[in-house]
């Protein structure tokens, strides 16, 4: 009896305590074992359409194609500086009184009658593509600083490129709207509740940007392997020097301006083409730098918008304005070939090509910086600085090339400055905003804008020489002040 | 399918390989001992006697029994199947059943009955010699699965015992005289006569509600017994509608959900909502969790190109019919056991299992209509007319043909109702359904067919069409430990419905529009001068979506209360689209030559692996389960979209190679992985208080390094108050009364995939430049973002009256949402408009009262009337926001108000005297455009106040009518007038009668602005006017969802032609709907969206 009992005992024991025991121990066991040992078990490979940042700047084909996408990417749809319907040059041509508004778009009206409102959606997009572009050149030189894995000549030439970029996207956004953030790191806490910035420190910003092209970039255009090419569509030394003589211009520094335009103008790799309709052509030799388009079955976009042959739509919303058209002189062959007419229309005609139907080839590129304005801008120094004949000089180069009469007999400085504004108006039409800047600059603008508003319907209030801030900017961060009078 | 079906099977074969070796390993730690000798033996029909002969020339062990210890017949019959298994298996299936135990002895196996009797005689004052006993005994179901937890107790005195959770019992001292009570609550009580010593009880299935099982996670409980909250929506009561979507069916049933459905187009999209919203981004969607027998679910469509279903909705893909149940997991007892991906409620989707009867056939055959239920009225001819040409001279212009193609161009006295001609159509509506479930104590099946076609209102022959063949398979081991439960449905929709949907043409079409077609067919033009809202009907899209779920359950009963489980899944749905653009489609004078198409594949996978441990046992009076599981989970997205162009003819557009340029417009590939270590603990005390509390510890791919894992918890508790002595004597009217609550945690981890990386990316649809293909930063770096905290909170109280037959339940929450995981809009200064991932320091509360009521109301033979009702009345609030002001919401939510508010603009009606609408300013001063930054300073709370249904189900002998009416009250968008009224453009824009109650002339007080052709501040004043006090108001209804009227044939009728059953009847889904709002629906809230329809179908089911 005491057996068996012991018996069951021992196996009820063995049984409640040891296995039952032992079963939930191998099960918690194996189940905590199993979870704690592979850590590494939710870790997943990062997906196939991307790279991370640590990958792609660990040798020197990624990190080029990384500064190479920021071109493909501004050039794949229109945009601000791709052109098309919503491009600088439109924007500002209608703006001013290059061109006139035909298409029923509210907010390209808006910017026609200079009554921009604060949620103007061509503004706001203009914005945003500003500073998307500054993160992504921000992104990439953070990137390249920290990057030890890369020659020394491919992150050279790929930082002053983006350097380049960087200091071409600020000029803009300045010209356009004034002091705004400067942001120079990709920290979005910081960035998202950055307040604006002065003038001085955003052009001390832009002029260090430059600096550094200067000395990191060569006199040759390179392809994005660091090869000599015949293509000009990177930054090489003498566009920063053009887009320093532009901005030196701007600040009404006349020696850098001078300086900068004839290292351009003395490089033999430039000169001006008699054929005017090969001017904006892709790799044309008066182009100090072009983008070339990626949008595929497009050539520019500039061209697709400008060209009309067909009604006024949204993509082509615009044509001149009977002021530009009456300031060309008779016989200027810039009218001739850059001014096309389309039933009774005229419209900007310097891109041939309106492209978008598909299947075509790409013959232009977007003129970025051309030397036309260099001589130009060399002009302007001169005669501030008095040298007049030089000046002078300068100015016969661009109106010969326009078929036009040499400027001659004894002229004042500032007759030579108001004939200076006017080639500049008929040579730079409806290009990235020159003329509205042009006006701007030269404190005219008021003038000339009002005694176009009866023209466009409107009534021109001086405030509007700077674009306003789009009102969601404000709402998302309060730091961030309007521009007066909106 | 073949490579998924061979990779289903590699997968299942691989646990089960695993779980073996997890027994195996179990049980060598055992000491070898007799019980351990393997017996193969297999027979049918063989006496007993047999039996033991072959047992003991396997074993060596002979088999000993006394008939006053063991009543046994050697020469009954049994049939057995042995192969290698344990003697102790052997003789625990011989007679466990029987009640007899055994033990090893000298070369003996010596039988005995279970309970030891001891018989004692014990001599008392009054009575010389009482006989008492020891009884012992089961408690099982009918079907003999042992009843753990019920009460045996002797009849009016206090002594009884508990089951454990082999149903057994044993009770000391029992008079010979006594009677024994056994109860368990779902169960009817037996009284018994304790004439044996020991005694089998088998207690029937009580009909009460109470006792019915309660699906939750990862496990079974009863309503009774529940200590959290969820609401069951049975499978007949989805079957019941004619809805080809599950989620359609819920609305009105489930308190605290609401459902909208914000399309009435086939497999259109469907929000759901538990509780309320949390994320204070309001592009986040609060989706909850969907599991369809035991595999996660997707909640939206991957890459759709598709959008006239608005994005559509998965659940679109799982038939209704085969749902048993489905579940709604609301408060914290009920998901923290899903832990990360609990926060915004659970959905547990249930599929019918084959059960152990007869074969049956069922069949089910149904068709009908369906119409848009309600119209907006629209501008007539003369109407329109008159707005025109007022129009014209409120601007003082002269119509020409750029600005007045209709009134020059077009024959002004046509009309055209346009929503009568594109969205006033019948759809129609086909449903058969086949299935055949049989099966035996061992083995149960179900295998089903459905086919469904459905078309739209719209003009034009297309239709969605749904196959789906789906089956269940239960199998156990002779002895009832090993289990096994696999099944599978797949499902395959083609879709060629048109394009886009028409509703959103017909605020665009002037009442007076020229005519659709010319006389030879082709699509009129009218010289360029309009769209024609047809030409989308030349689109022959095509999509097709194939939907795998497959499931697989295994288990095994290690020891006595100790399962072990391992639950397996893989689904896979696919999408094949091909969406034309063809030449027909555009105007000939734009001189388009080549079409275009676009291709879409797409595919989510999912992968799941769940071993769980379950263990039972009696502790003290009490019932205490424990679970313990894991959880490994792969989902893989992978979907292109191809875009071709240059197609020459539009007879080849779907075929990509007739394309002359293609290009590669999105790719998906998304990898996400999650793993989960998780456990509960319930404990059941004299079934009167019962306490659960869950763990779970996370894992989840879509955080950045250090940021994986988390773990979230829940405590729930109720109190059976009714089954108290006090409780039962002061109030004999209540048959039940719960008190329960729970707190606990859940997250969130619905983000998309890497968010934490700093990806660079091709950039799509780019030609190369300079011959390379670039890369471009497409994410904010962000690693820091972590998990969101949901903290729950729930008190509920549940009560039976009268036997139950009222039935009502009141539940109070609270959940409380912080380090929110959402999108947060940011400047465009920091080179994105948004982040996808950020933790906000916001806290959001929603709280609300939920209640249900249901009561029979009248019940006999003839007649049984049930009622039920539920009403929920939610509130949401901004609890603290640190930092708002500073934040980009600043100028949306205010702390303390819901974050369902809208701060929009104060308008002031149409100023008298230049016919605009005039808003009050931030200063209240008047102003015709009102600056958004500062000038929005009323707040609307466009959101539901209170919902809820009404449900009522009347049997009357053969008929069954149910009737379910669904009210919400709620503010919601308004609609006010299309653009400009008075301008045209293409199609020229109609306007809502409405607007005819415009301003006119200085002096006016009109509440519409005038008309006008050219004034774009008139378009503006609209688009204002929606984002202000007056684009909002009341879009409350009461909506008669669903009726069904059934009616089954006379049984004698019936059985004639060999025929179980047959039932007849009509369905009909949203016939009346009553409301205030004016423009088409009170739920899409929108005046070009398709509103949800009204269906009517009638049809037979018959069963063999």
């Amino acid at each position: 009896m005491f057996k068996v009992v012991n018996k069951k005992l021992e196996i009820f024991l063995f049984k409640t305590c040891e296995l039952r025991n032992f079963a939930i121990l191998v099960s918690i066991a194996s189940l905590v074992c199993c979870f704690t040992r592979c850590k590494k078990i939710v870790d997943v490979d990062p997906p196939i359409t991307g790279l991370s940042s640590k990958t792609v700047f660990t040798n020197d084909v990624n990190a080029a194609s990384a500064v190479t996408g920021i071109f493909q990417s501004i050039m794949v749809s229109p945009g601000e500086f791709s052109g098309g319907n919503i491009g600088i040059s439109l924007k500002l041509g209608v703006a001013c009184d290059e061109l006139k508004v035909y298409s029923s778009d509210n907010s390209l009206e808006e910017i026609y009658t200079n009554k921009i409102q604060t949620i103007n959606s061509i503004n706001y997009a203009s914005w945003a593509f500003y500073y998307k572009y500054i993160y992504e050149c921000n992104a990439v030189i953070e990137n390249l600083n920290a990057s030890s894995q890369l020659s020394a000549s491919t992150k050279g030439q790929l930082l002053g490129e983006v350097k380049f970029m960087r200091a071409l996207l600020y000029f803009y956004l300045e010209n356009l709207y004034g002091e705004v953030p400067l942001i120079l790191t990709t920290d979005y806490r910081r960035n998202s509740t950055a307040k604006r910035s002065d003038t001085v420190e955003i052009n001390r910003q832009i002029i260090a940007d430059i600096l550094d092209a200067q000395t990191l970039l060569t006199p040759e255009y390179k392809t994005p392997s660091g090869q000599t090419t015949s293509e000009r569509v990177r930054p090489n030394r003498n566009a920063v020097s053009a887009l320093l003589a532009r901005i030196s211009l701007y600040q009404k520094d006349w020696h850098k301006a001078e300086t900068a335009s004839t290292e351009v103008i003395d490089d033999s790799r430039y000169e001006l083409l008699n054929d005017l309709t090969t001017v904006f052509g892709k790799n044309s030799t008066e182009a100090i730098l072009q983008f070339q388009p990626t949008g595929p079955g497009f050539n520019t976009y500039d061209g697709y918008s400008f060209i009309l042959d067909d009604n006024f739509n949204s993509n082509s919303p615009a044509a001149l304005a009977q002021s530009l058209v009456s300031s060309f002189e008779a016989n200027d062959q810039r009218f001739r070939f850059w001014v096309g007419n389309y039933n009774g229309y005229y419209f900007t005609y310097k891109y041939r090509i309106k492209g978008g139907g598909g299947g075509s080839s790409l013959d232009e590129y977007t003129m970025v910086l051309r030397l036309a304005e260099q001589y130009l801008i060399r002009a302007e120094a001169r005669a501030q600085l008095g040298d007049l004949n030089k000046a002078v000089t300068d100015i016969n180069i661009i109106r010969k090339r326009a078929g036009l009469d040499a400027l001659s007999g004894n002229l004042t400085k500032d007759s030579i400055l108001s004939v200076i504004m006017h080639e500049r108006q008929t040579e730079l039409f409806a290009e990235w905003g020159h003329r509205w800047f042009d006006l701007k600059r030269t404190g005219r603008l008021d003038a000339v804008m009002e005694s176009v508003a009866p023209s466009k319907n409107t009534v021109w209030r001086s405030f509007a020489k700077l674009f306003p801030i789009p009102s969601t900017e404000i709402v998302k961060n309060p730091v961030l002040t309007q521009n007066p009078g909106y | 399918m073949l490579q998924l079906t061979s990779r289903m099977y590699r997968f299942s074969l691989l646990m089960l390989l695993s779980l073996t070796v997890y027994c195996i390993n179990a049980q060598a730690n055992e000491k070898q001992g007799e019980g351990d000798i393997k017996i193969n033996l297999t027979a049918t029909a063989i006496p007993l006697k047999d039996v033991f002969k072959a047992i003991q020339k396997q074993s060596g062990l002979f088999v000993m029994y006394s008939n006053s210890q063991a009543q046994i017949n050697r020469e009954e019959k049994v049939s057995v199947s042995f192969k290698q298994a344990r003697l102790d298996d052997v003789l625990n299936a011989l007679f466990g059943p029987r009640h007899l135990g055994w033990r090893y002895s000298d070369k003996t196996i010596v039988l005995y009955a279970k309970a030891d009797e001891v018989v004692e005689t014990k001599k008392n004052g009054s009575d010389s010699s009482i006989t008492t006993l020891s009884v012992s005994g089961k408690v099982t179901d009918a079907k003999g699965a042992p009843i753990p937890g019920a009460t045996v107790q002797v009849k009016g005195s206090g002594i009884g015992a508990i089951t454990d959770a082999q149903g057994l019992f044993s009770i000391p001292k029992v008079k010979s005289s006594d009677v024994l009570v056994v109860s368990s609550l779902g169960y009817q009580p037996r009284e018994i006569n304790p004439q044996g010593k020991s005694i089998l009880v088998q207690l029937g299935v009580d009909v009460n509600d109470l006792g019915e099982t309660v699906i939750v996670g990862y496990g079974t409980t009863t309503k009774r017994f529940n200590t959290g909250n969820v609401t069951t929506v049975k499978g007949e009561d989805i079957a019941r509608q004619p809805v080809s979507n599950p989620l359609a069916a819920l609305q009105g049933r489930v308190p605290g959900m609401v459902i909208t459905q914000t399309t009435g187009v086939p497999g259109g999209r469907i929000d759901v909502l538990i509780r309320g919203r949390s994320s204070i981004n309001g592009a986040v969607n609060n989706d909850p969790l969907y599991i369809v027998d035991g595999v996660p679910y997707p909640s939206q469509m991957l890459s759709n190109i598709n959008n006239i279903g608005r994005g559509g909705s998965p659940l679109n893909f799982i038939n209704p019919s085969d749902i048993e149940s489905l579940s709604v997991l609301k408060d914290a007892d009920a998901t923290a056991i899903y832990g990360s991906r609990g926060a915004n409620g659970v959905v547990l989707i249930t599929t019918k299992k084959g059960k152990n009867e007869r074969t049956g056939i069922d069949f089910n055959i149904n068709s009908g209509f369906a119409q848009i239920g309600r119209k907006m009225r629209w501008l007539g001819r003369e109407q329109y007319l008159e707005m025109r040409r007022e129009a014209f001279k409120n601007d003082g212009a002269v119509p020409d043909q750029n600005n007045a193609p209709d009134l020059l161009l077009w024959d002004t006295t046509r009309y055209t109702d346009w929503q009568k001609e594109l969205i006033g159509g019948t759809a129609h509506y086909t449903n058969a359904q086949l299935s055949i479930s049989g099966g035996n104590k061992d083995i149960q099946y179900l295998v089903g067919g459905n086919y469904h076609r459905e078309t739209t209102v719209f003009p034009g022959d297309g239709a969605d069409r749904k196959s789906s063949v789906y089956f269940n398979l239960n199998n156990a081991s002779p002895d009832g430990r090993f289990k096994l439960n696999f099944s599978g449905s797949y499902t395959s929709d083609r879709n060629s419905l048109v394009y886009s949907d028409l509703s959103s043409q017909v605020p665009f079409l002037a009442p007076i529009a020229p005519k659709i077609y010319n006389a030879d067919g082709s699509l009129n033009w009218e010289k360029s001068t309009w769209s024609n809202p047809l030409a989308t009907l030349e689109c022959k899209y095509n999509g097709e979506t194939n939907n795998l779920i497959s499931n697989a359950t295994l288990s095994y009963i290690l020891l006595k209360g100790l399962n072990v489980k391992v639950n397996l899944g893989y689904s896979n749905m696919q999408v094949d689209e091909v969406t034309p653009v063809p030449t027909k489609l555009f105007d000939p004078a734009y001189g388009i030559t080549t079409g275009r198409s676009t291709f879409n594949n797409s595919a989510v996978k999912s992968y799941i692996i769940e071993p769980q441990t379950t263990y039972e046992v009696t502790v003290g009076k009490g019932l205490l389960q424990g679970l313990l599981g894991t959880t490994y989970q792969k989902t893989l997205n992978n979907g292109r979209i191809i875009r071709g162009t240059g197609f020459s003819s539009d007879a080849l557009l779907k075929n990509m190679q007739a394309a002359t340029t293609l290009s590669v417009t999105n790719i998906v590939n998304e990898q996400y992985k999650y793993a989960a270590v998780f456990g509960r603990l319930n404990y059941n005390l004299m079934e009167k208080y019962v306490v659960n509390a869950t763990i779970r510890r996370d894992g989840s791919s879509r955080f950045g390094p250090g940021k994986q894992f988390a773990t979230f918890g829940a405590l729930g508790a109720a109190w059976i108050f009714s089954s108290e002595n006090l409780i039962k004597r002061v109030f004999p009217v209540m048959s039940f009364g719960k008190l329960r609550a729970s707190y606990g945690t859940t997250g969130n981890d619905q983000i998309p995939n890497y968010g934490y990386l700093d990806l660079f990316s091709t950039i799509p649809q780019a030609l190369p430049y300079q011959s390379m293909q670039g890369l471009i930063a497409t994410n904010l770096f962000n690693p820091d973002y972590a998990w969101e905290v949901n903290k729950k909170l729930e008190a509920g109280i549940e009560l039976g009256l009268f036997k139950d037959r009222i039935f009502a339940s009141l539940s109070y929450y609270q959940n409380r949402c912080s380090n929110q995981l959402v999108g947060y809009p940011l400047p465009a200064i920091s080179g994105f408009e948004s982040i996808q991932y950020y933790n906000s320091p916001a806290t959001v509360q929603n709280t609300g009262l939920e209640i249900l009521l249901s009561s029979t109301i009248l019940k006999n033979h003839h007649l049984n009337w049930t009622l039920s009702a539920n009403v929920t009345i939610p509130k949401n609030k901004l609890l603290k926001y640190p930092g708002l002001e500073s934040s980009s919401y600043s100028t949306t939510y205010i702390v303390g108000e819901p974050i369902t508010i809208a701060r929009v603009f104060n308008n002031k009606g149409v100023d008298p005297e230049t016919g605009i609408y005039i808003y009050g300013d931030a200063k209240g001063q008047p102003v015709s455009v009102p600056n958004p930054a500062t000038d929005q300073v009323s707040i609307v709370n466009a959101t539901q106040k209170f919902y809820g249904g009404i449900t009522n189900n009347v049997k009357f002998k053969g008929f069954e009518l149910d009737l379910t009416l669904q009210f919400v009250k709620q503010v919601g968008q308004e609609y006010l007038a299309t653009y400009m009224p008075g301008y045209y453009y293409s199609g020229g824009y109609n306007q809502p009668t409405w607007i005819m109650d415009r301003w006119q002339k200085p002096a006016d007080n009109k509440p519409y602005q005038r008309f006008s052709q050219s004034d774009y501040s008139i378009g503006t004043g609209y688009q204002n006017a929606s984002a202000s006090n007056i684009g909002y108001g009341d879009a409350s209804f009461i909506r008669l969802k669903n009726v069904s009227l059934s009616y089954s044939l006379p049984n004698k009728l019936v059985s004639k032609a060999r025929i179980a059953t047959a039932r007849l009847y009509l369905q009909g889904q949203n016939l009346l709907t009553i409301t205030g709002y004016q423009g088409l629906d009170p739920e899409t809230q929108s005046v070009n969206v398709l509103p949800p329809l009204r269906t009517i179908i009638g049809g037979l089911s018959i069963s063999f």
